[in-house]
């Protein structure tokens, strides 16, 4: 029943919601406080974080002689820990610490203080050190932070929804604050009205809003405040003071900043990371710095919570491999296993030959471009969690020291079978089993509430699922290593041509074929029913090989330079009328929702008509519409992220354009940020070339979106094969309109 | 993935640039030819990758074989074809000529 837990150095505090007059779960040390009828407070005055230290033992007698005069440290003990997942015990020195923050300093004067005074680098090794505040709390006292009443009942934490747009935000400006948000979680109230509201209807400038809002807060009485950014906090609290007004967000007074603005590079991408706020007694869903709100909502993320232990505010701004690793680590705690402050685990020597081998991704087959009818869609499903379920890979047991077995297919590595429960797999068997159940309930269940919470859940945990293997070759993975990555991908590329194999000696044609997803047609008159040829390959690979869709069509499309098939974009029409589409512009996050709508209709064309010119003929009227200038300028919004500050670029693109706009707005853009603009003026060089979203835009450039429209329409025709030239060619023959184009 | 070496499909992309020059100095009619077998070789990209081992320009030279042994059997395939129906139409044109006769 917790759901806020507040950290601080010299209290921790945690918050429950409990049914009225109930008790909370007890945790030891607390004492508790009971600060409304359905909510408790459990104050720990006692907390004293404990981190580990291994070494040889000379080393470990110096430091921990060194310590018994530091002042942070309250507590030293002998302790016995496994380091490594593939060791036994080792004897280790605990070090408990008088305030949180301080292991952060403790373990930094033990690098560059206690270290190179008396050995040499790296004889001393630190563990469990970065565990998030919150997490650690949880995990060290053992408090479970996941609710405790019934899932959406009226004991489930209640959430209040604050948003303000991005350009107010930044203009300091509070009137525009709107809220949503139950008194009680009643799934009716939120489909029939109760939708985004003015705090004050009277608008009646910022004073009455705050005052709105601390009687909103009031009588909520929130416990989880989501928030469309955590810059709000500030802003709110700092208007309320000068104003006069009380309007605390928290339970208390006050705020703190737990981590400033950055941005960062991984993989080649830019992100950027908002500052980080917390209130005493509420947590804070910051909307637009939490991967898993976007994916999950609230139910997908109490459900990490409940997994993980991570408490709500740090799972909702965890990316993907922080939840796994917190699952991951609440795994090792139960085995004894303490986590390693900086990830090492060297690669092993390997031969050219078994690099060559080993150094590969999955299986992608060459598309066949082109138009395809009755097309059958099978895959694995998930396919890497799987296979190291099924062929127990991970990290400790994959090229074991005992066995000289050929277990991984190709590379010859071994798999020590006398691992009872191999540590990844059993983390993992846990998610898979459960989303298989989440999927079951879902099928069965009636009732839209619950079916919306499941379909949440299962959301949330598909992303931990597909990364978790890439995350065995990550080289900061707590528990990764990258020998399992590729025994995972050797695996996976002979299950794809073994099922291809058995595909073909059904009588079925592969037209194109994915890492774990096959799409095959009929090679002959009469082939073995695709549910018999998936039962048979499922039983003896041990994996589930499962009948996806069966499409009416589908289109492979070529890359841009016609050269040949682009792996990963095609489009189709489903047996049941819906249509999917994969890779092309109308998927792509950059794309206007003007121009995705069209390509959307376009694909609606060619499976009326199935043929390329009664497509253009349709795409000629959204031209003509396009260029009369009557679409709205909001559903040409292009949305991208600008990848580093304003003065490092040296090109003058659309994105510079629109940076500099923002600068003069006054809205502050870091590279990873949203960048939004409509263009108005694609010949210009300056910032006029574009307008931001809320400016006017009314004169956009319609030759510019003209020239989007033309690329979508191309990558519906040219499967068919019509490119940008004929494409053209066609439309400046405009009497080729044919009666197809006004149905 | 791709750090020990570029992968296949990489590499292929990279190996055709390599012969631009021989592409320019080729007479119009056998450029499009010359395109044709860098097609036929990337049509094989995918077990051309599988095989990483073997050597590379193998690999490119016995995809752009397989495509042509493959073009070769379309071919041989339509010609029986073609011979079939050329055949039904001879037995056709003869008994007509009987019966005329």
């Amino acid at each position: 029943m917790v759901v806020a837990v507040d950290v601080e150095d010299d209290e921790v505090r945690l918050w429950s919601r409990v049914p009225a007059g109930a008790e909370p779960r007890d945790v030891p040390g607390t004492t508790t406080e009971r600060f409304s009828e359905t909510v408790v407070v459990q104050r720990d005055r006692d907390y004293a974080p404990t981190c580990y230290v291994a070494g040889p033992d000379d080393a470990l007698a110096d430091l921990r002689a060194a310590l018994e005069s530091d002042p942070k440290v309250v507590d030293l003990a002998w302790d016995r820990k496994i380091l490594n997942l593939r060791d036994d015990p080792s004897r280790v020195l605990a070090v408990s610490l008088e305030r949180p923050s301080e292991i952060a300093t403790f373990a930094r004067e033990v690098r560059t203080l206690h270290e190179p005074e008396n050995w040499r680098p790296g004889t001393v090794r630190l563990y469990d050190v970065d565990l998030s505040p919150k997490f650690r709390y949880c995990l060290e006292r053992g408090v479970d932070p996941t609710p405790e009443g019934e899932e959406g009942g009226p004991h489930w934490p209640r959430s209040l929804s604050l948003s303000l747009p991005t350009e107010r935000l930044a203009a300091g400006d509070l009137t525009a604050l709107t809220c949503e948000g139950r008194a009680a979680p009643r799934a009716a109230e939120r489909r029939t009205g109760e939708a985004r509201e003015r705090l004050s209807p009277d608008g009646d400038g910022e004073t009455s809003i705050l005052r709105a809002l601390a009687d909103r807060l009031d009588s909520v009485d929130p416990d989880v405040l989501v928030l469309s950014s955590a810059d709000l906090v500030p802003l709110i609290h700092e208007r309320a003071d000068e104003l006069g007004v009380e309007c605390d967000l928290g339970r208390l007074p006050g705020h703190r900043v737990l981590a400033g603005e950055n941005s960062y590079e991984s993989y080649g991408r830019v992100g950027h990371s908002p500052a980080r706020y917390d209130v005493p007694g509420r947590a804070i869903v910051d909307r637009s710095n939490s991967f898993f709100w976007r994916e999950g909502k609230l139910p997908g993320l109490f459900d990490l919570v409940d997994r993980s232990w991570k408490p709500l505010q740090e799972a909702s701004w965890a990316s993907i491999g922080t939840v796994f690793t917190a699952m991951q680590i609440r795994e090792a705690r139960d085995r004894d296993v303490v986590v390693p402050w900086r990830a090492w685990e060297g690669e092993s020597f390997k031969r050219m030959g078994t690099l060559h081998d080993a150094d590969r991704g999955g299986f992608t087959f060459e598309p066949d471009v082109g138009f395809h009818e009755d097309v059958v869609e099978v895959d694995f499903a998930s396919l890497y969690p799987r296979i190291m379920i099924e062929n127990d890979l991970s990290p400790e047991t994959v090229q074991c020291e005992c066995h000289d077995t050929d277990d991984v297919p190709v590379l010859g590595y071994s798999v020590c079978p006398d691992i009872e429960e191999p540590f990844v797999p059993s983390v993992l068997d846990r998610i898979v089993g459960d989303r298989y159940g989440f999927k079951a309930d879902l099928r069965a269940t009636d009732d839209p509430g619950r079916a919306a919470r499941l379909e949440s859940k299962i959301s949330a945990l598909k992303w931990i699922l597909v990364t978790c293997f890439g995350y065995q070759g990550y080289r900061n993975s707590k528990f990764g290593r990258i020998e399992v990555h590729e025994s995972i991908n050797a695996h996976a590329r002979e299950l794809l041509l073994d099922a291809k194999e058995y595909l073909e000696a059904a009588g079925w044609r592969v037209v194109h074929g994915i890492v774990d997803s096959l799409w095959v047609t009929a090679a002959v008159d009469d082939p073995t029913p695709i549910a018999d040829v998936c039962a048979r390959i499922s039983e003896t690979k041990g994996i589930p090989l499962e009948h996806e869709s069966d499409f009416e069509w589908v289109c492979f499309v070529p890359t841009s330079d016609g050269e040949r098939g682009s792996l990963t974009s095609y489009f189709g029409r489903r047996e049941d009328g819906s249509f999917k589409y994969r890779g092309i512009e109308a998927r792509q996050r950059s794309t206007p929702a003007f121009v995705a709508e069209v390509q959307r209709d376009l694909v609606e064309a060619l499976d009326e008509h199935r043929e390329p010119a009664p497509v253009c003929d349709r795409l000629a009227r959204a031209i003509a519409r396009v260029q009369s200038g009557n679409v709205d300028p909001d559903d040409l919004v292009v949305r991208t992220s600008a990848s580093k500050a304003l003065a490092d670029y040296d090109q003058r693109t659309r994105t510079v354009a629109a940076l500099e706009r923002y600068e003069a707005n006054g809205v502050a853009r870091n590279p990873g940020q949203d960048v939004r603009y409509v263009v108005v003026d694609d010949g210009r060089r300056d910032r006029d070339r574009v307008r931001l979203p809320w400016e006017d835009c009314a004169d956009y450039d319609a030759d510019f979106y003209e020239t989007l429209l033309v690329r979508a329409a191309e990558s519906v025709v040219s499967p068919l094969g019509w490119d940008r030239e004929r494409i053209r060619r066609y439309l400046d023959d405009g009497r080729n309109l044919t009666l197809g184009a006004f149905r | 993935m791709g750090r020990t070496n570029p992968t296949y499909r990489d590499f292929l992309d990279s190996y055709e640039r390599e012969f631009g020059d021989y592409r320019r100095g080729l007479r119009r009619r056998y450029q499009s030819d010359f395109d044709s077998l860098f097609d036929g070789a990337r049509e094989f990209a995918d077990a051309a990758g599988y095989a990483n081992h073997l050597d590379r320009d193998v690999l490119v030279l016995l995809s752009m074989l397989l495509a042509h042994e493959g073009t070769i059997r379309e071919q041989r395939e339509e010609i029986e074809e073609l011979r079939e129906a050329v055949a039904v139409l001879q037995e056709q044109v003869e008994s007509a000529d009987g019966e005329v006769a």
